[in-house]
């Protein structure tokens, strides 16, 4: 199951390459948004409908804060990214994201580090920078 | 030479929001997990924030989809459609798998996923993109990393 999610988040890349040759980056990322939420939302009132009428009111702004970091400015950049750089080099780079998590995580949860995540985040520096520096 | 510059230019712009989307995803983490944890199941936290996220841009954007929707091929409209199919199957057999299996094995297994996006671009858009040694084996090192950090975070 975990690859069939690697494979969906790998080949959304590639549909969305090849979309924004016709389209903005904005609208690209509107119209796969649309899709996708009507998807999600139904899948989600199907299988979690009593969780759905029992959410509490401050829930709602945790999902407005999420969606406004995931959506607006998370894919959007990540389909500018695609279409500006290519999905070669943008997947790598938008896949670097652990590394983000782990650095906030760090400084602003305190939670410490250890050697896996030492030697990880110094992989995916030296991955980016060869990324990164070629022309 | 005027064209070479407005192409690394181009290009460094995408770097940038390649690295800007890296950001946002990664800061993602900390709000996802306080929704999982406290709030509600994933899948429906994950549905919320995209319907939050869908009125938000389309509010910002909608001109812009009401001036490239009429001149968009039907090509490109499908493309945009799998796209997004794409990314929510990717989305729904996440959360089935972090539902079947631990943290520290599914990260690893998902963060796979630009080596795919780098082998498909090779094979299916040699028209568009050029792939090079160095894109394949900076690709590596990354999903090693990440791979490594997901180990490591839940240690």
């Amino acid at each position: 199951m975990a690859l069939l999610a690697a494979a969906g988040f790998g080949t959304s890349a590639v549909f969305a390459r090849l979309a924004l040759q016709h389209m903005r980056a904005t609208t690209g990322t509107l119209l796969s948004l649309i899709v996708g939420t009507t998807i999600v939302m139904t899948l989600a009132l199907l299988i979690h409908w009593e969780a759905v009428f029992a959410l509490a009111g401050v829930a709602f702004l945790w999902f407005l804060l999420s969606g406004s970091i995931n959506f607006p400015v998370g894919r959007l950049l990540n389909f500018t990214s695609v279409r500006l750089a290519g999905v070669a080099r943008s997947s790598p780079i938008v896949g670097s994201s652990p590394m983000f998590a782990i650095a906030l995580a760090v400084t602003v949860g305190g939670e410490t580090i250890n050697a896996p995540i030492l030697v990880g985040t110094t992989a995916i520096i030296g991955g980016l920078t060869l990324i990164l520096t070629q022309r | 030479m005027i064209r070479v510059e407005t192409a690394q230019r181009q290009l460094l712009l995408g770097y940038l929001a390649a690295l800007g989307a890296a950001f946002s995803y990664g800061s993602l983490t900390l709000v996802a997990r306080k929704i999982v944890t406290d709030f509600a199941p994933p899948l429906v936290g994950t549905a919320f924030s995209m319907l939050f996220g869908t009125v938000i841009l389309g509010l910002m954007v909608y001109r812009h989809a009401i001036v490239d929707l009429p001149r968009a091929p039907r090509r490109g409209l499908l493309m945009v459609g799998l796209a997004g199919l794409a990314s929510t199957f990717g989305v729904s057999f996440w959360f089935l798998a972090l539902n079947e299996s631990r943290v520290v094995v599914v990260a690893p297994l998902v963060g796979t996923s630009p080596l795919l996006s780098i082998a498909l671009t090779h094979f299916f858009l040699q028209r568009l993109e050029r792939v090079t040694w160095r894109t394949v084996f900076g690709g590596v090192l990354v999903v090693f990393g990440v791979a490594l950090v997901a180990i490591g975070g839940n240690r």
